[in-house]
C-alpha cells in the first residue's frame, strides 16, 4: 500500500507573542508539526508494517519545513519531499498547495493520502477537500478510527456531541485524521541513529516543475493578525437578545449563572428529584435561548 | 436582485435551533448588503418543516434542492454546487459543524473558491464581506475577505451565531429540481452516539463530574448508569483521576480539560480554583456536596448539601421508574 502523508509544519499558538506597546499579536519563527500530522504519520507507518508498501511525506513551503520532513524520515518514512513554494507559506494558500500535491498523488500511484483534519496555524480544514477534488479521490475528514481490510477501508468520523459516522470506502482516497487517531511513538535511540546513518535527505521539487498552477487560487485576502476579541452584539430588533460575547463565554445574558443560589436540603430522594428536574429544565432553556 | 443563501439544517435533531440562528445571521447580513436572504434545504419536506417552525424567520425564499433525499454529504454538496452555479448567489453561509463544514469544503473545492471557514464574525463593510476567524490555537484572529468574484462560501461558528429575532413569517418555497448530481463518495454505513462511558467530556451537553466525595466502590458505577440515562458524559476532578476513578483524559480543570457543557453537575467535588477554571464556560452548574463550605457550592447555580452516595442511587431509582 503506497501512502502519502501531507504535513504542514506551522506556527503553533505557543509561538504567538503580543507587542508590548500595541498588544498586536505576531508569530515567532518557530515551526512545529501538528499532533494530527504526527498521528497521520504514525498510522501510515503502522499500515506499512501490516500491509507493506511505502510511506512518502510531502510538504509545500520554504526550507524551514525541511527540519520536520527530516524528522519524518527519522521516524521511518521512506521518502520526504518538499515542494518549494514560498508563496504558499506566506499567503497560506490552501487551494494552491493542494493543486501542487495532486500531481504527486497520481505519479506516486498512491493508494491512501493521509493528512490532518486542520492545520495548527490557520486551521480552516479546507486542504483535504481541495486535494481530493484536485486528485479526483473521495474524502473523509475528522477521522478518529480506521480499519483496512481487503482493499476496503472503514473510517469512523467524529461529529458533535459524541455522534459518530462509519464509512466503508474503496481505496484510493483521502483521509483527514484527528490527533486522537494515534499517539506518535518515540523512536528508539538505536533506530534513530541507524536511520540517521542512512543519510536520507529531503528531496526538493520546484513548484513550477511539479504543476502549472495559477498565480492566485485562494480567492481570499488576509490582513494582519489581530487580538482575539468577542463579536459585536447587534442592535436588538424586538427584544433583548443574547449577545455573541455571552455565547463565546457560554453564559446567556439573562442567566444568573454566577449568582450563588440558596442551598437545597431535604432527603436524598427529594434532592435527586430536584436535580433531575433542574438538569432537564436547563437543557430546555438553553435550547430555547438558541432558537429564539 | 442578488441573493445571499444560508444552509438550513438541524442535522437530524443533533443541533436544535441551529437553522433558526443561521437564518437570522443570513437575514441580518443580507439587510446590510442590500440583497435578498434565501434559505436552502435538501428537500421539499425539510423546506416545509423550516417554514412551519421559526427556522426561516427573516428569509424571503426557501429553495428545496430536490424531492429525493441525498444519500451523502458529498451528493448533497454536489447538488448544492449545481444550484449555486445555476442561481449565482452572492454567497453561501453554512454552520461550522462537522456536517456543515463537510458540505462547505466540498462546495468550495467544486466551485474552485477559497473557504472562509469557522468564522467568529461576519460583517458587511465597504461594500464587501469581512470575516474574522480564530487562528494559531485561538491565540489570534485573522481578518479575511473574499478577493475572487462571487459566490463566496463561509462557515460560521455556531457558538457565536446570534439569536434570530426576526418576526415569524412563512417564506415562499421554490423547488429547484436538481437531481442526478452525485459526489461519488459513499454514504455513512451507520450513525450512532457514544455511550456515556465513551463520550468525551468536551462533546457532551451534560457532564457529571465525580470527586473525592464519591465512593469509588459503590457509587461510581451508579454515576455511570445515571449518566447513561441523562445522555451525559462522566468526568472527574484531579483527585478522582489520582484515585483511579476516571482516566486521565476525563480530568476537568486547569491541568485537564476546559469544558463548556450546557449543564455541569459536580458530585462530591469541593471546587478548587484550578478545577473551577476548567468549568468557567459551563452554562449551568449544579453541585452536591456534604461540606456546606465547599467553594463549588458558591459557584453553583443550584446546590445541595447532601451525601452523594445517597443522592446518586436515588437519581438512578427515579430515572428507572420513569422508564417503566
Amino acid at each position: 500500500m503506497n501512502i502519502l502523508v501531507c504535513i504542514k509544519p506551522a506556527v503553533p499558538g505557543t509561538a504567538i507573542r503580543y507587542a508590548k506597546d500595541s498588544g498586536q499579536p505576531y508569530a515567532l519563527e518557530t515551526l512545529r508539526m501538528a499532533s494530527a500530522d504526527a498521528a497521520a504519520l504514525q498510522f501510515a507507518l503502522e499500515l506499512r508494517a501490516a500491509h507493506g508498501g511505502r510511506v512518502s511525506v510531502v510538504s509545500v513551503g520554504g526550507e524551514r519545513a525541511d527540519e520536520w520532513l527530516q524528522h519524518c524520515l527519522d521516524h521511518g518514512a521512506d521518502r520526504a519531499l518538499r515542494i518549494d513554494e514560498l508563496a504558499v507559506a506566506e499567503r497560506q494558500d490552501t487551494a494552491r498547495a493542494a493543486r501542487l500535491i495532486a500531481p504527486l498523488v497520481r505519479e506516486e500511484d498512491v493508494d491512501l493520502v493521509l493528512c490532518a483534519s486542520r492545520s495548527a496555524d490557520m486551521g480552516s480544514g479546507f486542504f483535504p477537500y481541495a486535494l481530493a477534488a484536485a486528485a479526483g479521490f473521495p474524502v473523509v475528514t475528522r477521522v478518529v478510527e480506521v480499519g483496512v481490510d481487503a482493499g476496503e477501508l472503514t473510517a469512523v468520523r467524529k461529529l458533535e456531541r459524541g455522534w459518530r459516522e462509519r464509512y466503508r470506502l474503496p481505496l484510493p482516497l483521502v483521509l483527514a485524521v484527528e490527533e486522537t487517531l494515534r499517539a506518535p511513538r518515540h523512536v528508539a535511540m538505536f533506530s534513530h541513529d541507524h536511520r540517521r546513518g542512512m543519510h536520507r535527505t529531503v528531496e526538493v521539487l520546484h513548484s513550477a516543475a511539479v504543476a502549472a498552477v495559477d498565480a492566485s487560487t485562494t480567492g481570499l485576502m488576509a490582513a494582519a493578525l489581530k487580538l482575539p476579541q468577542p463579536r459585536r452584539r447587534p442592535a436588538a430588533r424586538q427584544r433583548a437578545v443574547t449577545s455573541a460575547r455571552d455565547r463565546l463565554r457560554r453564559k446567556p445574558a439573562g442567566a444568573p449563572a454566577l449568582a450563588p443560589a440558596a442551598q437545597t436540603g431535604g432527603d436524598a430522594d427529594a434532592i435527586a428529584a430536584q436535580l433531575i428536574a433542574k438538569i432537564r429544565s436547563w437543557l430546555v432553556r438553553v435550547t430555547d435561548e438558541s432558537s429564539t | 436582485m442578488t441573493a445571499l443563501w444560508v444552509w438550513l439544517d438541524d442535522e437530524g435533531g443533533r443541533s436544535p435551533g441551529l437553522a433558526a440562528r443561521m437564518a437570522g445571521e443570513c437575514a441580518r447580513l443580507a439587510e446590510e448588503a442590500g440583497v435578498r436572504p434565501c434559505g436552502v434545504v435538501a428537500g421539499r419536506d425539510a423546506a416545509e418543516a423550516c417554514c412551519a417552525s421559526d427556522a426561516a424567520n427573516g428569509l424571503d425564499l426557501v429553495y428545496a434542492l430536490t424531492s429525493t433525499p441525498a444519500p451523502s454529504a458529498a451528493a448533497l454538496a454536489a447538488r448544492l454546487a449545481a444550484a449555486i452555479r445555476s442561481k449565482q448567489p452572492l454567497g453561501v453561509l453554512l454552520p461550522a459543524t462537522a456536517t456543515g463544514a463537510d458540505i462547505a469544503g466540498r462546495i468550495a473545492a467544486a466551485l474552485e473558491r477559497g473557504l472562509l471557514a469557522d468564522c467568529v464574525d461576519l460583517e458587511w463593510r465597504d461594500g464587501g464581506l469581512q470575516v474574522r476567524r480564530e487562528v494559531h490555537d485561538r491565540c489570534a484572529h485573522l481578518a479575511l475577505s473574499p478577493a475572487a468574484p462571487p459566490p463566496w462560501i463561509a462557515t460560521l461558528n455556531p457558538a457565536v451565531a446570534h439569536a434570530n429575532d426576526f418576526p415569524k413569517r412563512a417564506p415562499a418555497i421554490e423547488e429547484l429540481g436538481i437531481a442526478g448530481a452525485d459526489g461519488g463518495d459513499a454514504a455513512p454505513a451507520d450513525t450512532w452516539r457514544l455511550a456515556a462511558r465513551e463520550l468525551d467530556v468536551m462533546d457532551a451537553d451534560v457532564v457529571l463530574a465525580v470527586g473525592k466525595g464519591v465512593d469509588a466502590g459503590t457509587t461510581l458505577g451508579t454515576v455511570f448508569e445515571v449518566a447513561e440515562r441523562l445522555d451525559a458524559a462522566v468526568g472527574g476532578s484531579r483527585e478522582a483521576v489520582f484515585a483511579g476513578m476516571v482516566p486521565r483524559e476525563r480530568q476537568i480543570g486547569a491541568s485537564g480539560k476546559w469544558i463548556a457543557p450546557k449543564v455541569y453537575v459536580a458530585l462530591g467535588i469541593s471546587g478548587s480554583s484550578y478545577h473551577l477554571m476548567g468549568i468557567r464556560d459551563a452554562q449551568h452548574v449544579a453541585a452536591v456536596n456534604l461540606d456546606a463550605g465547599a467553594p463549588m457550592l458558591e459557584r453553583a447555580e443550584w446546590s445541595a448539601v447532601a451525601d452523594v452516595d445517597r443522592v446518586v442511587p436515588a437519581m438512578r431509582r427515579l430515572l428507572a421508574e420513569e422508564r417503566k
